[in-house]
């Protein structure tokens, strides 16, 4: 394509994508409000009548231009009509509620056709806020529950199959895994000066981001994974799926994503020039020990400047590997003379830097903290240490009670923190799996909701009193990870 | 019978089917062949080109079609070849150019293509394979670049087992192992502070008896909700600032942003020998800015550097020879030769910003780098930002613009000398000087006009060199355009022409314009002369002979001065009749009646 036809496309996609994004988001926003409504209230009550009116003039607009309104999920991805749907951190939940719910039904299609009426439209919210327990054939099911409704203007396909079994836990650990493996080799390759094999990289980057949107809560726990093999590269890996993570909430597209990634696994490069006596030294560090300490930033961003030519890194791998100990308020280190801005990257990347640091067990510190208090801990200096905002969307993303933290129930049972809620008013209350009874016994319990409600009473089931602390009851969280993908 | 019946029917059933799957099959080995010929095409010609635009409208169709009646097509990659339900439906054995290998050695499976697929799409995906071509092998992962792009209707499958092709070299992956059994047994003791928190909580769940469960339960909720709200729910505020990042970030290149990150980095490092590394690799920072054409932050880098060249000279600093070593690279040829190329592609955006990244890395040097650029770049902007700097240069050396005039530049050498002309100094009329040599008719006459316009000697001197000049009009343009003539040395040389052999050769016009540089003189030794040509018959003879004289009578007449009238009086006892009639009529002429009459 010549640069003129390439621009032209280019221009015209982009005003039918910034036009698809509002009516995707609209209809997405009006869907999900009767959905909500719809499961507190009688589907003829007033306001839920109200939302179906005013979701169904979104769509019937919509098809008075288009032949129909088509919503597709494809792995990560939902496209309006062809269109990909962009999300932002203010409407990612949007995104969440629909794919969740397509995805337990196992569509990947959803489509409203021309003739669709109101009274249809509210039946088929009605089916979709229906929970029922895990199915044989859900996809099935739900079109048959459709037929049987005489709903005959929404349309549903079933997903392919590989797109729902591309990313499974055993998968999600391997990646995990080589991730060390491959950090390994590049530092090995870097100090033969041989060039580095990016692509394969970026190919990783690209599987982590998958297994991330097939799997969160799984993906995270992993990150509970720390000190094997040597720190440096646990602790990058870890970073770099936090980090993807959080970009994606903030709403970075793919191709920043994989850069992102990159940066976050390469943040630590120049630890790789400090003698290991002083990483590993157990204790305070003297002044001069500091120093160097304190020179890996530097160290790291030149030796990847110097890796720039070669490569096709990310340029801003470079800002991240330099500022990633540079805080908000341009205290820490290095002391920028000029620069009066941290890249977003840097942003991005130190928050979960520091999260990962604070919840592994290092030499010099006595202390491991765990998931809650790092969290709180860093809150306290949000604005001065980490950008306030970013900090905020990553509280939201680990929540309150992070993914692999230990947690006390009312009931007396332990567990593990497995998955958060994604609605942000449910952030105390997350998915946790039950490893010991009542009684104290460890069991493989099951996962507790502890969102849901009893039927019967309409209250909350259980709640959590505390986080514990893994090590003092000598509990490895991460095996718990690990186990379910054995 | 009734058995046999079904198995008939079987029978036509299983014949229908195999029937469509060949003609299923046939549709898709066509497709397939289509989209085979139309990357082929894109490899060779450009996107607009009439063959490709015809192959890809064939391919939509047909795949449109298809999809339209079997909703999805799924093609199954091998080494070599494609597959569709199992059977192999194309093979292309050249492995380095072979289409399947293209997607085979990224670890793509499947290629799966959905109704719905627009042609934009199918445009797009052509292009990404165009681009894995074009690429080096390393660095054309047709899976990279297809995950990033994300196509509705074009999707993949790689597993991730390809990565375990491509890290730890085969080897087996070590992973922690866990066994389940004992992680599963076993007892918890809680610790008496844990213990004494979970009495105290069980307690505050005990609901108080005139409130019911229901509403006791959304009353917590409440102060869950207002809690985690705070922790890290976003205000409107908030959003809008997110989104403003990431826009800024989105703007602002990764390069400008790598520059400042340099400027800091070289700032920050004491040791030199590291140093000097960052430097390196500033070199190739720099050659990739200049590669995109991007003068404006190249011009920001190079002003970063020259900053803290400054500041380290305050301090005598060792590493100010560094910068001087990296300053002296970037004027190397090499890396001049590459900004021409870059400018030649036709990648400067501002010229203005070019111009002044230009004046930065060489000042008045330059001018040698703009003229060269100058003949070949036909752009209006260009030229006159050129112009202006060469104009700027010249006021401070005007011999820069010498060097770069030359006769194979002659745009450039015309406005050269325009430019030349209009500095009032002295010191440019030497400049104008050095275009008596050249072979160009058009610049020199330019340059003779231009040397004709400075009231002085010395440019009258100069002129007067190209009175012996092989062109007819170059000699009658310097006679007539020679400004300044009150100086013997310039008579004597008029003088030593006209008395000269070929003088009586020379037109009438030429003769004239010689002349005529006496009018402008009026000294006595101008008079003398003239008075010599007119009335010292013996010298001249012939036809010849009396048209010179005609021009001093000519020449006598313009000066109108007592001494010229003195002259044609004594031209008017002449025994050559023309002469003496036209000194008449020159007298008559310059008389105060006639003039009074006139």
């Amino acid at each position: 394509m010549t640069d003129d036809i390439r621009e032209e496309y280019e221009a015209q996609f982009k005003a039918k994508q910034k036009k698809s994004q509002k009516k995707a988001i609209d209809i997405l926003n009006g869907m999900h409000m009767a959905y909500k409504n719809i499961k507190i209230y009688d589907p003829n009550n007033l306001t839920v009548r109200k939302q179906i009116s005013s979701l169904f003039q979104d769509i019937k607009d919509l098809l008075l231009t288009e032949e129909e309104v088509t919503f597709t999920i494809r792995l990560s991805t939902l496209y309006l009509n062809g269109i990909k749907v962009h999300f932002r951190f203010a409407n990612y939940y949007l995104f969440k509620f629909l794919s969740e719910e397509l995805h337990r039904r196992e569509t990947g299609l959803l489509q409203f056709k021309s003739g669709l009426n109101k009274e249809e439209l509210k039946l088929f919210i009605f089916l979709l806020s229906e929970k029922e327990k895990a199915i044989k054939n859900p996809f099935e099911t739900f079109s048959a529950q459709l037929r049987e409704s005489q709903i005959s203007h929404v349309f549903v396909e079933k997903a392919q199959p590989f797109e729902e079994t591309q990313s499974s836990e055993k998968n999600a650990k391997k990646i995990f895994f080589l991730g060390i493996v491959h950090l390994k080799e590049i530092f090995e390759y870097l100090k033969r000066g041989e060039k580095i094999p990016l692509s394969t990289t970026r190919r990783l980057m690209q599987s982590i981001f998958n297994h991330i949107v097939n799997n969160e809560s799984f993906t995270y726990g992993l990150t509970t994974i720390k000190n094997f093999d040597e720190y440096t590269l646990n602790h990058s890996i870890n970073v770099c799926i936090l980090s993807i993570s959080l970009g994606r909430r903030l709403g970075l597209d793919r191709n920043e994503l994989a850069e992102l990634g990159i940066s976050a696994f390469f943040h630590d490069f120049g630890k790789t020039e400090i003698p290991k006596e002083i990483l590993d030294k157990p204790g305070k560090l003297d002044e001069q020990e500091r120093e160097v300490i304190e020179k890996h930033p530097h160290l790291g961003a030149e030796k990847l400047i110097q890796l720039k030519e070669t490569s096709h890194l990310p340029m801003r791998a470079i800002n991240v590997a330099m500022e990633h100990h540079v805080k908000e308020d341009l205290t820490g280190y290095p002391k920028y003379q000029k620069k009066r801005h941290i890249n977003l990257y840097s942003k991005i990347v130190k928050i979960c830097d520091v999260y990962d640091a604070m919840t592994t067990h290092r030499p010099y510190r006595t202390k491991v903290f765990t998931r809650d208090e790092t969290l709180s801990m860093m809150m306290k200096n949000s604005g001065t240490d980490f950008d306030p905002i970013i900090l905020k969307v990553f509280a939201n993303m680990v929540g309150t009670y992070p993914i692999g933290t230990l947690v006390l129930l009312n009931t007396g049972e332990i567990g593990i923190v497995v998955e958060t809620s994604p609605d942000p008013s449910k952030l105390l209350r997350p998915k946790v799996k039950i490893i010991a009874d009542e009684e104290g016994n460890k069991i493989d319990g099951g996962i507790m909701d502890l969102s849901k409600r009893d039927l019967q009473t309409k209250t909350y089931t259980s709640r959590i009193v505390k986080s514990l602390d893994p090590q003092k009851y000598n509990i490895q969280v991460s095996d718990y990870f690990i186990v379910q993908a054995q | 019978m009734e058995e046999r019946k079904k198995t008939n029917t079987d029978q036509n059933n299983n014949d229908l089917s195999s029937s469509l799957d060949e003609q299923d099959l046939s549709e898709v080995k066509e497709i397939i062949t289509l989209f085979s010929n139309t990357v082929s095409s894109i490899k060779i010609y450009i996107t607009k080109h009439s063959t490709v635009i015809k192959q890809v409208d064939q391919l939509w169709t047909k795949l449109n079609d298809y999809l339209d009646k079997y909703w999805k097509l799924e093609i199954g990659i091998r080494e070599l070849a494609f597959t569709y339900k199992e059977k192999t439906i194309f093979q292309d054995v050249k492995t380095i150019k072979s289409l399947p290998f293209l997607f085979y050695k990224d670890g793509m499976q499947k290629l799966i293509l959905y109704k719905g697929l627009k042609k934009e799409e199918l445009q797009e995906f052509l292009e990404i394979i165009k681009k894995v071509y074009e690429l080096p092998a390393e660095e054309g992962d047709i899976v990279n670049l297809l995950w990033e792009r994300d196509f509705a209707n074009i999707r993949y499958f790689a597993p991730d087992d390809f990565l375990e092709t491509k890290i730890g070299a085969g080897k087996k992956l070590a992973e922690i192992q866990v066994e389940r059994d004992a992680l599963f047994s076993g007892s918890i003791e809680l610790l008496p502070e844990d213990h004494a928190e979970l009495q105290k909580a069980c307690k505050e769940d005990k609901i108080p008896e005139q409130i019911s469960s229901e509403e006791y339960d959304e009353e917590k909720q409440w102060k869950e909700i207002e809690f985690d709200e705070q922790f890290s729910t976003l205000t409107e505020r908030e959003n809008r600032i997110l989104d403003a990042m990431l826009i800024a970030n989105r703007r602002v290149s990764p390069e400008d942003e790598l520059v400042m990150l340099v400027t800091e980095m070289l700032n920050l490092e004491e040791d030199t020998e590291r140093f000097e590394e960052i430097l390196e690799a500033v070199v190739y920072i720099y050659h990739d800015i200049i590669q995109k054409g991007n003068f404006t932050l190249a011009h920001q880098l190079l002003s970063n550097v020259l900053e803290i060249d400054m500041f380290l000279s305050y301090q005598s600093d060792p590493k100010e020879r560094l910068i001087d070593e990296f300053l002296r690279k970037l004027k190397s040829n090499e890396r001049l030769d590459l900004i021409k190329r870059t400018v030649l592609k036709g990648k400067v955006e501002d010229f203005r910003l070019f111009l002044a990244f230009l004046d930065l890395l060489l000042g008045p040097d330059a001018s040698a780098l703009l003229a060269e650029l100058y003949e070949k770049i036909n752009n209006k902007d260009f030229r006159q930002r050129t112009l202006h700097f060469l104009e700027e240069s010249a006021m401070k050396d005007p011999n820069v613009l010498v060097k770069i005039a030359k006769d194979s530049r002659p745009e450039l050498t015309k406005e050269v000398i325009s430019i030349l002309s209009s500095i009032p100094e002295k010191r440019s009329i030497q400049s104008l000087a050095t275009f008596i040599q050249s072979k160009d008719k058009t610049i020199k006459t330019k340059a003779i006009k231009a040397l004709g316009k400075f009231k002085d000697l010395t440019s009258s001197k100069i002129l007067i060199g190209f009175l012996n000049d092989k062109d007819k009009d170059v000699r009658i343009l310097a006679a007539s355009s020679l400004p300044f003539a009150k100086d013997d040395s310039i008579v004597e040389q008029v003088k030593n022409l006209v008395f000269g052999r070929g003088f009586k050769k020379k037109s009438k016009e030429e003769k004239m314009a010689i002349l005529a540089i006496l009018t402008k003189s009026r000294i006595k030794k101008a008079y003398e002369l003239l008075e010599e040509i007119l009335l010292k018959p013996g010298f001249f003879s012939g036809s010849k002979h009396t048209e010179t004289r005609l021009c001093s009578i000519q020449a006598l007449e313009i000066m109108g001065s007592p001494e010229s009238l003195r002259i044609l009086k004594k031209g008017a006892h002449s025994r050559n009749r023309k002469i003496r009639e036209v000194c008449k009529m020159a007298l008559q002429d310059l008389s105060p009646d006639h003039n009074q009459e006139r």
